[in-house]
């Protein structure tokens, strides 16, 4: 969930912001260090995509919708660094011109969204995937479901130490209603991999920075 | 196709619309800061009420259609309030978040409306790491479009085959978007050389 502006409070928004500043630089650096030029249009896209599959409705059943993060799949095809650094882009468009979220709420939510579905859930990716990597299916819809359950827990820790709800009456309705929209991001992520298997494998052998 | 564009009231001649994109951009953040920091009393809210009214008419935005937007954001608040109550947190306590959000929303609004987003990336073009951003959010703005129009065009083309699109179409769908966005960036690419683009670090 995107938190907007006016909800948390100075410690909670400076602390996050000044922490996904931080990451940002980092991964500025490293993308620019190690990035060849050839891909920048690819890396420009890849950020319109993202964009894309946040602001369509996924249908599911019995009649709702849901939308999703896409943010993992593309730290698993551009890698970590890129998928945080075009996610932090996406979350500061979609606060100026569609209002999801917030300006000075961008450090809490690139730190919920881009942080953990892009970088934190991509190195338990590779670590588990090496000790098991016969349930590699699995594991890509364990940790999407993983990264919006995640996602969600530290939405309601950054709002309580906000005073606005309390974290132990609060956690388990947020996490509830995640639960969908993180299992059907697992499904899409792991039917969108498999479609890049069938169709395109070159996508999956880009270089991930 | 039509699409609803975020800028269009940034064309119009108002008071806004002539400010440098930098200078309101630095004023949006110094705003949000104040609200942050803004104590719980009614008075301190009305001054920055009043100047939003002013400043939406001077910039020629019809008021209908800015408070329509604004309304965007309830879904989101209500979560909030559901939470609220659920915790038995001080409801006043809320309600004076609720203000400061909604003031947050109508200034960020306010600026998207009347820049015009072109000229708002440029401010990275000339910085010292801003060249990649300055691409990457010209992209996105230009890209976003096209790739809406694609999945359109897809989705009709499905519909006219017969094909009621349900959960595992719509991913396909999305795949086979990606599939087309990097042949796209492929082209993208050819096009920007033969422009005079020039590869460097």
């Amino acid at each position: 969930m995107h938190i907007p502006d006016g909800f948390l409070d100075f410690k909670v928004v400076s602390g996050t912001n000044l922490f996904s500043f931080l990451t940002l630089i980092y991964s500025l650096k490293r993308i620019l260090k190690k990035l060849k030029p050839e891909r920048v249009p690819l890396l420009g896209i890849s950020c319109a995509f993202i964009f894309l599959i946040q602001a369509i409705s996924f249908p599911v059943p019995y009649g709702t919708s849901v939308h999703l993060s896409g943010i993992f799949l593309i730290s698993l095809i551009l890698g970590p660094f890129s998928s945080f650094f075009l996610s932090f882009f996406t979350l500061f468009l979609s606060a100026i011109i569609l209002g999801h979220g917030g300006i000075l709420t961008i450090g809490a939510n690139s730190f919920n969204l881009s942080f953990i579905g892009g970088i934190f859930c991509f190195y338990i990716y590779k670590f588990l995937e090496k000790i098991l990597p016969k349930i590699k299916y699995f594991l890509i819809f364990f940790i999407s479901f993983l990264s919006i359950i995640l996602g969600s827990i530290f939405c309601t820790f950054f709002l309580s130490i906000s005073g606005k709800i309390s974290f132990s009456k609060s956690i388990l309705p947020m996490v509830i209603s995640h639960t969908v929209a993180g299992i059907v991001e697992g499904i899409f992520v792991v039917l969108t991999i498999k479609f890049f298997e069938k169709v395109k494998p070159e996508i999956l052998k880009i270089e991930k920075i | 196709m039509k699409h609803h564009f975020i800028d269009r009231f940034s064309y119009e001649k108002g008071f806004l619309q002539n400010l440098s994109p930098s200078f309101k951009f630095l004023i949006l953040i110094f705003l949000l800061i104040i609200f942050l920091l803004l104590p719980k009393k009614i008075i301190f809210y009305l001054p920055f009420i009043l100047i939003i009214l002013i400043l939406i008419s001077i910039s020629k935005i019809p008021l209908k259609y800015f408070l329509k937007r604004i309304l965007i954001i309830f879904p989101f608040l209500l979560i909030i309030f559901l939470l609220s109550v659920l915790s038995n947190k001080n409801f006043q306590n809320f309600l004076y978040s609720l203000l400061k959000s909604i003031l947050s929303i109508s200034y960020i609004f306010l600026f998207s409306l009347t820049t015009k987003m072109e000229e708002f990336f440029k401010i990275f073009e000339n910085k010292k790491y801003g060249k990649l951003i300055f691409l990457i959010f010209s992209f996105l703005y230009r890209y976003f479009f096209i790739l809406y129009d694609e999945f359109e065009r897809i989705k009709r083309a499905m519909i006219s085959k017969g094909k009621n699109p349900n959960f595992k179409e719509y991913t396909i769908l999305s795949g086979n978007i990606f599939v087309r966005s990097y042949e796209r960036s492929e082209r993208v690419l050819r096009a920007m050389i033969s422009k005079g683009w020039k590869i460097e670090n």
